[in-house]
């Protein structure tokens, strides 16, 4: 009987939660990055609709539910409608191989890293998609950006993380935060953090290299045409892909749930909080480079780091059997 | 291998994004009234088709990732093996990044991911 409860809570009731949680930190995060930004800027932010605004999120949400639906008629109607699904399914499906806690893990893939890379390649197809679709010129410019920016930035997104399966020696997330309680990763590999810091803002496209979506150049990028709840998915799907890049980082360099006296889950949290603030400050602190400077930046110095990184790490592990 | 649990998450994702753009269709307000049924661009109205011609950067750069996630690849598989494949593992990989570190420097040479530079044109 305690097996079978067991199993229950297992495999229905831990999916279902986590899911759950994800929304709602997905939705309130938006809540806390206009809250803080405002406050950086010295600005109130939305404070009207509940204490501290926190209801805000609620009244946008009405709001994008009961926008008119729109599905303009020059645009291709299948892919339009699902282009803003393929960002939503893949950032979730991200989250399925993240250790939140010892047994708080929704897929014990041995393969978690290799893949969370094939997820992450997945969700471009989402921004080509939704470009091409909506055949107006700002949606296609900024999804034929986008596409080059995050093709760039993932050759050398992996190469970083590989860093990190060398000194741990396993492509399964759970062992690479069980081999991290001795030491984080972020000392074994502090190129290696910082590399994958810049591919993983690049492939969540959040400032400072939001150049897909640059306002001031090609209006919102690549969904320029999408209104109601499609645009919304759009919104949460990057939101969610700045919190999925926060707890990589967490799992990846900072010893995931490990920590001292406090609950493993609440280290986690803690531990992504700080990320995802640290991905908040960066939109308020560094202005935007330009698209020419952002490629130059990935191919010439990146890359190559990337690959050196390797081959230090690869040599520093095979020092000991000289 | 595939868990339940990962099953259950999956089935759940999608029902959801369903469910939301369900939700969003059902209480769209049907107005008819639209007079713009033209794609935006700023407010005036568009002109010309959106069969442009684009810069052929896109295109290098779509190769180059071809060349060096195939690299990166293979690269994948060494790291899990570094210290079976060893010392002699770690030369001939260390020839083979080498060798496509002077592939980079060639297209950089060429002038692969010179962006917005005019060519043949006036700088």
């Amino acid at each position: 009987m305690s097996d079978f409860l067991g199993d229950i809570t297992g495999d229905f009731i831990i999916p279902i939660v986590i899911l759950v949680a994800l929304l709602l930190a997905g939705a309130w995060s938006t809540w806390l990055e206009r809250r803080i930004l405002a406050w950086w800027q010295d600005r109130l932010g939305p404070n009207r609709v509940g204490p501290f605004g926190l209801l805000q999120v609620v009244a946008d949400m009405i709001k994008i539910f009961t926008k008119e639906d729109w599905i303009p008629p020059f645009a291709d109607k299948v892919l339009f409608v699902i282009a803003p699904m393929i960002v939503m399914i893949m950032m979730m499906l991200g989250f399925a191989i993240i250790p939140f806690a010892p047994g708080i893990q929704i897929a014990h893939f041995d393969n978690g890293l290799l893949f969370l890379l094939a997820i992450s390649s997945l969700s471009v197809y989402s921004i080509m998609l939704a470009g091409f679709s909506s055949n107006s010129k700002y949606a296609l410019l900024g999804a034929m950006r986008t596409a080059a920016q995050m093709l760039s930035y993932e050759v050398f997104m992996g190469l970083a993380i590989m860093g990190i399966v060398i000194v741990a020696d396993s492509f399964s997330l759970s062992k690479i935060v069980e081999a991290q309680a001795d030491m984080w990763f972020i000392i074994a590999q502090p190129l290696g953090f910082f590399l994958f810091l810049f591919a993983g803002i690049a492939e969540s496209h959040r400032a400072p290299f939001d150049l897909p979506e640059a306002e001031t150049e090609i209006v919102a990028g690549f969904h320029t045409e999408y209104a109601s709840m499609k645009f919304g998915m759009f919104f949460i799907g990057e939101y969610l892909g700045v919190i999925l890049i926060s707890a990589l980082i967490t799992t990846l360099y900072f010893g995931g749930w490990q920590g001292p006296w406090l609950p493993p889950l609440l280290w986690f949290i803690l531990k992504t909080s700080f990320f995802v603030l640290f991905f908040i400050l960066l939109r308020a602190a560094i202005p935007r480079p330009r698209y020419d400077q952002l490629m130059a930046f990935g191919w010439y110095i990146l890359l190559p780091l990337a690959l050196l990184n390797l081959l230090v790490t690869a040599a520093w592990q095979l020092a000991p059997t000289l | 291998m595939i868990s339940t649990s990962f099953l259950v998450y999956l089935i759940a994702v999608l029902l959801l994004t369903m469910t939301m753009l369900l939700v969003s269709h059902l209480l769209n307000p049907k107005t008819g009234k639209r007079v713009n049924k033209l794609p935006y661009e700023s407010g005036i109205v568009p002109s010309g088709t959106t069969d442009i011609r684009w810069n052929v950067n896109y295109f290098l750069v779509a190769i180059s990732f071809v060349i060096f996630d195939l690299e990166a690849v293979f690269l994948y598989i060494w790291s899990i093996v570094v210290m079976e494949a060893g010392w002699q593992g770690f030369i001939i990989t260390s020839f083979f990044i080498f060798a496509l570190l002077i592939g980079l420097f060639y297209e950089v040479r060429q002038g692969a991911f010179d962006w917005g530079k005019k060519q043949g044109g006036i700088e």
